[in-house]
């Protein structure tokens, strides 16, 4: 026996898999000639051959989970879109590998990214959020030429589940580029009650297996189109096909581990009771006191999130005096700072989870919130809800939270609720318009906007973002828009901002102007008529002739205008809207006139409400729409007497 | 004990020379009332730079900012200072807010945080280092002051063995006001640093010494206020007028040129990649080699071999340079690498190459945008600038003229007695062929359909698309074509037998740029607010009069051309609108005296009447 053989043919051997380690799995596993073509997705980048991904759960909720990977690029955008391969992990909760990345090339090449090109950082600063537990491993892809394949796969180790014992998942089975085959499964123990519900449109396949004490569910799916994003349309979240996944047998159960984690850092401590006590001191009027609080924790308390506090860092928040002490801190520590400043003033004041972005699924009891408010119990037992963390709104719930899902804290727990809606008429803008036109036609002119609720935030925001002079500018130039020569008196004119959020924003701007009425041969047009129509949406929404998805509409307001035109006598109106009236589900439009000796009054009011309409009926609403449009007539027109 | 005492006076010595009396500072300190505008001020702001070989410590920053107004803790509460984790450290040395008449630390373990920077990200394996250290300030609202102390170290030197370039701008003013504010900045002495301190014309008190110790250079700048700058919209840049400290050791642009010229040409390599035509080149360039973007100057002017960047198919911008370089030359070209300068510096007699805006390519006749975003026909450069070309003994500056097409859009419209319309709408991207490209190559029809409808309905709200036809998205020689056939009903909208033709072009372009009445500054546009449009309009009537035609009207300025003309030809109108708007600088004076008339005349501008037979 040759020892020398033998050893050269252990040290080779043992080459090889080191190098077959440090490279990942030599062979290919995808021959490319198989694989679809640019041509069988049109208008696609990309497609995903497979994304296959399989979870093994713990009965404590940790898990292993793995995603195996592969794109098919087809342009210069697929490319793009997959240029490089990432992962994030927070440290406090696992870690998140890139176990291997390949790239097939059109001639059959197999290219091994090596591991060595793998940077794993800490997170950039995202807005005011600097959190250095969070790190990401990313590794841009060389070799990148039309019809590649990128193979990939990342294992996460998530050892430490925010509900312990529990185990949530969202899996969406839509994209915005086509999937040749998805599959996701869970491994789960037998001693897990584990249910599953799916939503949207048929087409997700369910198998189940039993693997010794182990139960495995399979959801599937081949052959998905991409999603053709519509305007206005719903979240994706809400409209593609999706799957959700929960062992948590009720939303009780997520109210009271909410509960558990909030309740100790909720405690009034002496400085916490201090500021109430400042804050409210000679105030006896039980909504002045709130207000009071809500304005110092809103206004006062910045928003910047610089660290996750707790074992369950990102779910848990600083304790209420840390906030206040420092005087930032993200939702869930406003939230807390604020119920526990409330209940000083004997308020039974609360958390609540919510999801402003869309309204989540609620058939399945699962935490898909991204976003602390406090809320107060009346004594009717309903809930009013406050976020402080909108700065420039006053107590009243902003437009974007309402109508979605809140789930309230409590030590017995509670099921989920709703934000309710808001009267349209909590945001109204008054839109005056009065001027004063001399007999050689020059002007002056008065244009005001009174501006309520959410439209008064908007207001409030760009204060505390732009300086006066930015706003004086932003003011000229509004009317520049309808009069290039106007002036604009800048001591007349002014946005008022009034300490007392109940009361509503103004914007004023006096201007004098030789063209408010533009001069075309015989007939003298308005100018500012147009100014009017601010705040009416209707024809935005229906631009495409039919829809796939639902046209959402969020917001709701009351817009009322008054043209105040006051004429000298040697003009008179030649044409001017007349009344009419429109009625829908998601809007209410109408106007009146009145025409005296030397002056011209028209008003219009506009109510939209936030509505969802469905694709069945969207065609219909159009034309109801498009009828009405084409028969009004915004156009005020004067000729000399 | 006498050496003891001798250090410890020694010490105070020196610690006094530097120290500050904070508290007299934030208790003299300026009420909000006083300052309009500000949401916050400078109380102190005390930076020394340390340019010298042989200093350990490079940077050290100490400044007090008090919070005048709301939004001024949001700008302010959270500092940022940038570093390379692999060569710079960074120590703080002060950290605390003042706030209801007490001093609180910020928490050293909670509180500060070392990140990436977003460099780090985009650049991939070539800028993993880039971090950025934060320190959020406690206890902020009106009349809290932070006060943050820092120094920049160096871990290691990077031996150079040729001479370090030293070069910089100070800005000595900005859109914050600030108060005690001191800048130290020490060189070397060395015979070819160059310093100036430009625009020296003293608009608010302050001194400017220079100091010659034997061994270094020390420039120092004090002033004890120094108003803000309130920004204006399309203001003059600051280069004109504010107090700067300009420094480089560069003698010449040849200088720089060997320079560079000898780090690109380090060694010498043979690509051996041949294409069909230059569209094959250019089209490789663009869509097969990728930008991972890096600061300008960060590869140092070493390129990666060229088969590492043919492997990874993805290059910053020195890299792709130096591809393009040689397959320019496989493919038959005389390539030279060149700078693009698209904004002449003002001071023509320091060498700054941080003004450059670009490095690329020039083969003799133009001069090469290959950026992967830039999906131009042609790849040039075709905006007016100029280019310096890199040469072994000397640079050579050229100029490179405007080959800038209009963007043309045609309209044709017909109306019918009732007000109802059939249109056709034709838009020609010359200039902003990228853009269009981008926006709609690789879609499929629906999203094609989408995407027309949502464009046509902003220039015709509720019409309804007949057809469409997108050309050219894919094809580099020619400008992208956008045509649409619409129907609108009551296009015209008849009130006691008249109608206004509400055209979207009838507005001139050019007021926007003229809606300030108060101006403090000039006014400047960069290339990027360049714009050629040209749109020619026909309109025709059935069983309809003109009542009405406007007159033609043109305003013409150093920076702007515009006019629409009206001709009727029969039962037709032909609208010719023109706008033109070129980069460069309006002075005040010129800007008060064209305002006027610019907005009389936009406001001249009239709609065509029509009125039914």
């Amino acid at each position: 026996m040759n020892m020398r053989k033998i050893f050269d043919g252990i040290m080779l051997t043992g080459l090889l898999l080191a190098l077959f380690a440090f490279y990942g799995c030599a062979g290919a596993k995808i021959d490319i000639k198989t694989t679809p073509v640019k041509k069988d997705y049109k208008g696609a980048s990309s497609v995903t051959l497979f994304d296959i991904s399989h979870t093994k759960l713990n009965t404590d909720g940790s898990y292993e989970h793995t995603c195996h990977k592969a794109v098919k690029v087809f342009n210069v955008k697929g490319r793009k879109m997959y240029s490089a391969v990432s992962t994030q992990f927070c440290k406090d909760y696992g870690t998140s590998e890139i176990k291997y990345i390949r790239v097939y090339k059109p001639n059959g090449e197999v290219v091994n990214v090596s591991k060595k090109k793998i940077q794993t950082m800490p997170m950039p600063a995202l807005g005011k959020f600097f959190l250095d537990k969070i790190m990401i491993s990313k590794v841009e892809i060389p070799d990148l030429e039309n019809n590649c394949i990128i193979e990939y796969e990342i294992v996460d180790h998530f050892t430490n589940p925010p509900m312990e014992n529990n185990y949530w998942d969202f899996l969406l089975f839509e994209d915005f580029q086509p999937i040749v085959k998805k599959i996701v499964s869970l491994e789960y123990p037998e001693s897990m009650n584990i249910k599953y519900e799916l939503l949207g449109e048929e087409g997700i396949k369910v198998d189940k297996a039993v693997k010794g004490k182990k139960k495995i569910l399979k959801f599937s799916m081949e052959n998905i189109e991409k999603i053709k994003a519509e305007p206005m349309m719903p979240a994706l979240n809400k409209v593609g096909r999706r799957v959700l996944i929960t062992s948590t047998e009720s939303w009780k159960d997520i109210s009271k581990w909410a509960y558990e984690l909030y309740e100790p850092k909720m405690e009034a401590t002496g400085p916490v009771k201090e500021k109430v006590e400042e804050l409210t001191k000679g105030i006896t009027d039980r909504e002045e006191k709130i207000e009071k609080i809500f304005r110092f924790v809103c206004d006062e308390i910045r928003y910047v999130e610089v660290g996750m506090v707790g074992k369950k860092g990102g779910f848990e928040p600083y304790a209420a005096e840390y906030t206040l002490k420092n005087k930032y801190g993200v939702c869930r520590d406003k939230a807390v700072l604020m119920a526990a400043m409330l209940k000083c003033i004997g308020e039974d004041a609360y958390v609540v989870l919510t999801n402003p972005m869309y309204k989540i699924d609620t058939i399945l009891p699962i935490s898909l919130f991204n976003h602390a408010i406090t809320a107060i119990k009346e004594k009717d037992g309903k809930y009013r809800f406050i976020d402080s963390t909108t700065f420039g709104a006053n107590v009243d719930l902003p437009e974007m939270e309402r109508d979605k899902i809140a789930l309230v804290m409590t030590k017995d727990g509670e099921s989920w609720t709703n934000t309710g809606k808001k009267d349209p008429y909590k945001n109204l803008m008054l839109v005056n318009i009065q001027s004063n036109i001399k007999r050689d036609l020059s002007s002056k002119n008065i244009f005001s906007i009174e501006m309520n609720g959410d439209m008064a935030m908007s207001m409030r925001n760009a204060k505390k973002y732009l300086k006066d002079m930015d706003i004086s500018d932003m003011l000229e130039q509004i009317v520049k828009q309808f009069a290039e020569d106007a002036k604009v008196d800048k001591k007349e004119s002014k946005i008022e901002i009034p300490d007392d959020f109940n009361k509503p924003v103004i914007m004023r701007i006096v201007f004098t102007t030789a063209n408010v009425l533009q001069k075309s041969g015989k007939y003298y047009k308005f100018n500012l008529g147009d100014a009017s129509s601010m705040g009416s949406g209707g024809p935005g929404y229906f631009n495409l002739e039919k829809r796939k998805y639902p046209l959402k509409i969020d917001m709701g307001m009351v817009a009322k205008a008054t043209i105040e035109i006051n004429y000298p006598s040697n003009i008179k109106p030649k044409s001017y809207p007349k009344k009419y009236n429109f009625k829908s589900d998601y809007m209410d439009l109408s106007s009146n006139y009145s025409l005296k000796k030397g002056r011209l009054t028209l008003t219009s009011d506009s109510i939209m409400f936030p509505a969802t309409i469905m694709p069945k009926d969207y065609v219909t609403e159009k034309k109801k729409y498009n009828e009405f449009e084409k028969n009004t007539n915004s156009d005020i027109i004067f000729i000399k007497r | 004990m006498k050496r003891f005492i001798l250090f410890s006076l020694l010490f105070l010595l020196i610690f006094s020379s530097y120290a500050v009396d904070v508290d007299a500072l934030i208790k003299n300190s300026p009420a909000k009332d006083s300052i309009k505008e500000a949401k916050a001020i400078y109380l102190l702001n005390r930076t020394t730079v340390d340019h010298r070989e042989n200093a350990k410590e490079k940077v050290h920053s100490h400044f007090l900012i008090k919070i005048l107004r709301t939004g001024g803790e949001d700008r302010f509460g959270d500092q940022h200072i940038y570093f390379d984790k692999g060569l710079e450290k960074v120590n703080i040395l002060k950290a605390r807010t003042y706030a209801d008449g007490k001093w609180i630390e910020v928490d050293r373990k909670k509180a500060i945080k070392v990140l990436s920077r977003f460099t780090a990200f985009s650049a991939g394996d070539y800028y993993p280092n880039a971090r950025q250290l934060v320190v959020a300030f406690p206890a902020l609202g009106e009349n809290a002051v932070i006060e943050l102390e820092y120094t920049k170290e160096l871990l290691k030197r990077k031996k150079c063995k040729e001479k370090k370039l030293i070069y910089g701008e100070a800005y000595l003013q900005g859109s914050t006001p600030m108060e005690n504010v001191e800048r130290t900045y020490i060189f070397d002495k060395e015979n070819d640093l160059k310093t100036a301190f430009k625009n020296d014309d003293k608009q608010f008190e302050y001194t400017f010494t220079e100091k010659d110790n034997g061994t270094s250079l020390i420039y120092t700048f004090r002033s004890g206020s120094i108003p803000m700058i309130i920004n204006e919209p399309y203001m003059e840049s600051y280069e004109r007028f504010v107090p700067i400290f300009i420094f480089s050791n560069i003698g010449s642009y040849d200088e720089y040129s060997q320079y560079v010229y000898k780090k690109m040409f380090a060694r010498t390599e043979k690509c051996g990649k041949t294409f069909k035509n230059d569209n094959g080149l250019i089209k490789f360039m663009t869509e097969d080699v990728r930008d991972v973007w890096f600061s300008f100057s960060a590869s140092g002017f070493s390129p990666y071999k060229l088969k590492k960047i043919l492997k990874n198919r993805y290059a910053g911008q020195v890299d792709k340079a130096y591809l393009l370089y040689y397959l320019l030359k496989d493919n038959g070209k005389s390539p030279q690498f060149c700078f693009v300068q698209n904004r002449e510096p003002l001071f023509k007699d320091f060498i700054i190459p941080s003004k450059f805006s670009a490095f690329t390519c020039y083969d003799g006749e133009k001069a090469y945008n290959v950026e992967s975003d830039s999906i131009d026909y042609d790849s040039t450069i075709h905006d007016k600038c100029k280019i310096f070309v890199i040469g072994e003994k000397a640079g050579k500056w050229i100029e490179i003229g405007d080959k800038i097409k209009p963007k043309e859009t045609d309209c044709t419209i017909s109306i019918d007695k009732n007000g109802d319309a059939e249109i056709e709408y034709k838009i020609i991207y010359n200039g902003e062929a990228s853009t269009v490209r981008n926006k709609y190559r690789d879609k499929d029809e629906d999203e094609y359909e989408k995407m027309i409808t949502e464009f046509a309905k902003e220039v015709f709200p509720n019409s309804k698309i007949i057809s469409y036809d997108i050309e050219n998205i894919d094809d580099r020689e020619k400008a992208p074509v956008i045509s649409i056939r619409l129907k609108k009903e009551r296009y015209v909208k008849f009130s006691d037998n008249i109608g206004f033709l509400n055209l979207r072009e009838n507005r001139f372009a050019v007021s926007k740029y003229f809606s300030k009445d108060d101006r403090k500054y000039g006014l400047e546009l960069a290339p990027w607010n360049k714009m050629m449009n040209l749109v020619h309009y026909n309109i025709s009537i059935d069983g309809l009069t003109f009542d009405y035609i406007p007159s033609d009207i043109a305003v013409k300025t150093d920076l702007f051309d515009e006019s629409i003309k009206f001709t009727k030809e029969g039962n037709s109108i032909k609208i010719e609108k023109m706008l033109n708007i070129n980069s460069g600088y309006m002075c005040i004076e010129t800007y008060e005296k064209e305002k006027d008339n610019v907005n009389r005349k936009a406001s001249e501008l009239s709609q065509i009447v029509i009125k039914k037979q």
